[in-house]
């Protein structure tokens, strides 16, 4: 349905949105992170071409704000990361420039906005997916909206084509971008050890909450766990058994 | 490669609300920011509580947003604020967020954000100060929801309330703060009624836990600073965290602080353990998966969590018998 291409080293994904205007844009885009985004790891950077003025014919821009002219709201990708790019904010139209209307915040935007038909809908449907501070906007400049230049399928290959190691640069400077650190998983042996405790649900939260402090203190875990059976107290014959081997644990480690 | 050669310098981009763009604050704050990329936004509300924020990132390089506070500037203290036993105890949120990352901080769980707003109308809650002493004498703290003298530099909002609070006999003011800030006491002068809260944690949890504030040294020369200017000051061994050899970590804490700086010139010591509001922990929690200290079981009471209350006990009593070798009993308050 989609057509996805991944670099060798399976780093690198690109995703091929076709077609124009917000629907497409966000069915693609819930379809990608739905199927293939990671949650505190992967990085969505949205390439694509947008109108803006004349002397920025062909350069390409990091976007600040993503401002939607359906909505009104005004997104914030964080960009917190390094960029030789020049910034400047988006806006998105529901489909053509005639269509923007003529007062407030948007057309105090308006004079530095870029417009685009897609931007608003693929932050606003990826956030939930990959958070703010995961998310990038570049946009090259292809027309002026009235300036009677027919944006195609080959100029904007060639648009992006010119900009190729602006965006291969910024690429590799996102290598090194904070990945989200989850912490160690100490999940099945505090499961294990709450089955063999017969624990009910709270005490299956204290025993998480208890063996992720422990771990993380430099405790061996496993090794504790083994001296409770040596001693013959585990598996526990019953729940209140389980619940003194569970008091002895808070008594004698913490 | 770190992560300071792959993101942008914290302050690097400031959200101006468009409303007060022009104000002499905004722009006095601005023209110390001379490379910050200025951005406009309507509301700071529409940057700051954005959904799906991650702080964790955002600690790494925290930008600033400058907003006008047209909502609640002063507010009651919460129970779990120490009162000093002052009956008329509030607390002025002037900046929400702060420069520090303390992996224990209850603004992580406040906040959406690691992102920090100054709002620039203080005139305003001067404002309201003045209404509210027209009622009753005001103890205020102005630096809970951040460290304001680490911020000193770009707003002047402690020198400011300094120069108002010279004027108003009724009103205390409370500047808590980790910041290395020796500098400003050495060149204002002190006021009585503004007290200067510091905040300590021995070494090992100040190293670990408290990224970004000043050193337990820098601290203590901060504190020296404020003595031998004349500034009352309040030591803070609150929150006491648990680790692993606390008592000789606490124990340490006091005898560095004893030779480091004359005790009896202080005007106060606050004591007390960790202790956070369950919805906050949780999110909290969330942010510092691997940090040790905010993940202890702690216990459930009545919606807040804390050590246990034995632990507790040990804690305070430990620490509170140090301090007595040094300090009458009047001149300490603890938190129960």
């Amino acid at each position: 349905m989609y057509d996805l291409y991944r670099s060798v080293d399976n780093d690198l994904g690109l995703f091929l949105i076709r077609g124009t205007g917000p629907v497409k844009a966000a069915a693609s885009t819930s379809y990608l992170c739905a199927k293939y985004v990671s949650y505190g790891k992967d990085i969505l950077i949205n390439i694509g071409c947008a109108a803006g003025r004349p002397e920025d014919a062909g350069k390409i821009f990091l976007c600040g704000s993503v401002y939607d002219c359906l909505s009104g709201h005004v997104y914030y990708p964080d960009n917190i990361c390094r960029s030789d790019m020049a910034s400047t904010n988006l806006t998105s139209v529901g489909a053509t420039l005639d269509t923007l209307p003529s007062s407030g915040f948007f057309e105090d935007m308006g004079e530095n906005s870029l417009y685009d038909m897609e931007g608003a809908a693929i932050f606003e449907t990826a956030a939930p997916f990959l958070g703010t501070g995961r998310l990038f906007f570049l946009k090259a400049v292809s027309d002026s909206g009235s300036d009677g230049l027919s944006v195609t399928p080959d100029s904007v290959s060639d648009l992006i084509e010119k900009n190729t190691a602006t965006i291969m640069g910024f690429i590799d400077s996102l290598k090194n971008y904070p990945l989200k650190d989850n912490g160690p998983d100490i999940s099945k042996l505090a499961e294990d050890f709450s089955a063999e405790i017969h624990a009910s649900e709270t005490m299956k939260h204290k025993v998480r909450q208890l063996f992720t402090y422990l771990n993380l203190t430099g405790m061996d875990l496993m090794r504790y766990v083994q001296s409770l059976h040596s001693e013959g107290l585990l598996p526990a014959k019953d729940r209140n058994a389980g619940k003194k081997i569970l008091e002895r644990m808070y008594n004698e480690l913490l | 490669m770190n992560s300071s050669d792959v993101l942008i310098p914290s302050f690097s981009k400031v959200y101006v609300e468009e409303a007060i763009a022009e104000s002499p604050e905004t722009i006095a704050i601005l023209s110390k920011l001379p490379e910050a990329k200025i951005i406009k936004i309507r509301h700071y509300k529409d940057v700051f509580n954005r959904k799906y924020q991650d702080p964790r990132i955002q600690k790494l390089s925290k930008q600033l947003i400058l907003a006008s506070q047209t909502g609640n500037m002063i507010f009651p203290g919460a129970p779990v604020c120490q009162s000093f036993g002052e009956e008329h105890f509030y607390y002025a949120s002037l900046v929400m967020g702060c420069l520090f990352s303390c992996d224990y901080c209850f603004l992580q769980g406040m906040y959406p954000t690691a992102n920090v707003v100054v709002f620039v109308n203080i005139e305003d809650y001067f404002r309201e100060i003045d209404l509210l002493l027209e009622k009753n004498p005001v103890y205020l703290c102005i630096s809970y929801d951040t460290d304001l003298l680490a911020l000193e530099h770009l707003t002047g909002y402690v020198k400011r309330f300094m120069d108002f609070a010279a004027k108003r006999p009724d009103l205390t003011v409370e500047v808590r703060t980790k910041a290395s800030v020796s500098g400003f006491f050495n060149t204002n002068n002190p006021s009585d009624n503004v007290v200067f809260a510091f905040t300590l944690s021995p070494l090992s949890v100040a190293s670990a836990y408290e990224h970004g504030a000043g050193s337990l040294d820098a601290r203590l020369s901060s504190i020296k600073a404020a003595i031998d200017n004349g500034f009352p000051v309040r030591l803070c061994f609150d929150p006491m965290l648990y680790v692993p050899g606390w008592r000789d970590a606490y124990r340490d804490l006091c005898d560095t602080v004893r030779a480091s700086i004359p005790m009896e010139k202080l005007r106060d010591v606050s004591i007390g353990t960790f202790r956070i509001s369950q919805d906050f922990l949780k999110s909290i929690r969330k942010q510092h998966p691997d940090s040790a200290i905010i993940q202890y079981p702690f216990e459930n009471r009545d919606g807040y969590y804390s050590y246990s209350a034995f632990r507790n006990r040990e804690m305070v009593g430990f620490i509170l018998s140090e301090i007595k070798k040094d300090l009458p009993e009047g001149k300490i308050f603890l938190w129960e």
